[in-house]
């Protein structure tokens, strides 16, 4: 076969591969269309919940809490945050009471030295398990914090996909 | 005598460098060779993950030093929680223009709030007269409290109590930022020079000893509609050590634009609390 052949049999091959896969995009096809069958099935969820945390524990610069969250997806909530001196970065795990878990990462920024102070923020939806296992979104909160107790109250909108 | 026509303006001077002292005296313990010595200490029974004050001793050889010192910079290791400390739960503000003529008058601590002190300590200066060239041991109280948030720092406010023999009250602006490890973050005290004495004398501060998170501040807060006092947690220490120990670092600047750095590691504390300990 010479090399007009060959590269003529080559651009069939693609041409193919091509159809074939746009085929079983259309309509659903297994493995390799599995993961657009599945962003297909992708639920959204505006997500508004409040919640109220309490320090559980420290260590160094780091503040563990935990608390509960009302709203959209009630459920529990535990939370590792790390202090800054003028922002606190951390790891937020809500339960929903329904099943299931999402977690998000976020960092926030107080407002002022007092001893109650507001802070805003964003956070990112990082993963989940259960219904939430492809758990994706953004948002972001506003709320106080007691730097005597570490008594958190914070209130959150995100816009999540799973 | 020009001096004593002047002695305000003097005693000024000697705040001022009593409190530069006091900010240096924040840095790490030094193994630096030199005229800047500094020491950092932990409470005798801090324990990995309990509260601690840190002592910082800053010592200055005046036979080397000859010019003023303008600034003190003080870096604590990562994962030290000074945040997350109970320390600095008030703001104190103070006009800008007190930080500017640096001599000023009022209550003890400016009229600010107790909630706000973060360190304590002394200070030792050395003023040089310029006509005479006589040598005056100036003796001090240092306060340094927390300031407002401000473009992404928190405010610093040292106070330098004159005690013997001239007694000015001294003001100092500073601030607390982050820093990429293997620090956590670093305060800053600036020490302008005092108007108006630059003439009169130079004073150089040849001892200086801070305690963040002293055992001996007292907080006050309301419980049952009462006031009542507590001591604010110390500064925090991890559960686990870093590998070299806690590293601090000061760095002291001059007037003529001349640094000195000193670093030191504070050894591991060899027990561990169970639980974040308060006081």
């Amino acid at each position: 076969m010479d090399t007009q052949s060959l590269r003529r049999c080559g651009a069939y091959v693609t041409i193919a591969a091509l159809v074939a896969a746009t085929i079983a995009m259309s309509v659903g096809g297994v493995s390799s269309a599995a993961p657009s069958g599945h962003a297909a099935k992708r639920k959204s969820l505006t997500l508004k919940d409040s919640a109220s945390l309490h320090m559980t524990r420290k260590n160094g610069n780091v503040i563990y809490e935990k608390g509960t969250a009302t709203g959209t997806l009630p459920g529990t909530v535990t939370a590792r945050f790390v202090t800054g001196v003028t922002k606190v970065t951390g790891t937020v795990t809500l339960k929903p009471y329904s099943g299931g878990s999402l977690t998000v990462s976020c960092v926030g920024y107080p407002q002022s030295a007092a001893t109650i102070t507001r802070f805003t923020g964003s956070l990112a939806v990082r993963k989940g398990t259960g219904r939430y296992q492809n758990a994706l979104g953004s948002g972001t909160f506003s709320g106080t914090a007691n730097r005597r107790t570490w008594a958190v109250t914070v209130h959150v909108n995100a816009r999540i996909t799973y | 005598m020009r001096f004593r026509s002047r002695r305000p303006a003097v005693r000024g001077v000697l705040c001022a460098l009593s409190a530069v002292a006091a900010l240096a005296a924040m840095a790490g313990s030094s193994s630096a060779v030199g005229p800047v010595r500094v020491t950092t200490r932990f409470d005798a029974d801090a324990a990995l993950g309990s509260a601690t004050a840190v002592d910082v001793g800053l010592q200055l050889d005046p036979s080397a030093a000859t010019q003023p010192l303008n600034e003190v910079r003080f870096a604590y290791p990562r994962g030290l929680g000074v945040v997350s400390s109970g320390l600095g739960l008030a703001a104190c503000t103070r006009p800008a223009s007190d930080f500017v003529k640096v001599l000023i008058t009022g209550p003890r601590l400016g009229g600010c709030s107790p909630n706000a002190v973060m360190g304590i300590g002394t200070a030792r200066a050395l003023v040089k007269l310029t006509t005479g060239g006589q040598v005056i041991p100036e003796y001090a109280s240092v306060t340094l409290l927390s300031g407002p948030l401000a473009r992404g720092s928190l405010g610093l406010v040292a106070y330098v109590d004159g005690r013997h023999p001239f007694g000015a009250k001294l003001a100092f602006a500073g601030e607390v930022r982050d820093l990429p490890p293997p620090y956590g973050g670093e305060l800053t005290v600036r020490l302008p020079p005092i108007p108006g004495i630059a003439d009169l004398a130079t004073i150089y501060v040849v001892d200086m000893h801070l305690t963040i998170g002293s055992h001996a501040i007292r907080y006050y807060e309301h419980r049952g509609g009462r006031k009542v006092a507590y001591h604010p947690e110390g500064v925090l220490l991890p559960t686990a050590c870093p590998p070299h120990g806690f590293r601090f670092r000061a760095r002291v600047g001059f007037v003529d634009g001349t640094t000195r750095t000193a670093t030191t590691s504070v050894p591991c504390p060899s027990s561990v609390a169970t639980l974040s300990s308060g006081r």
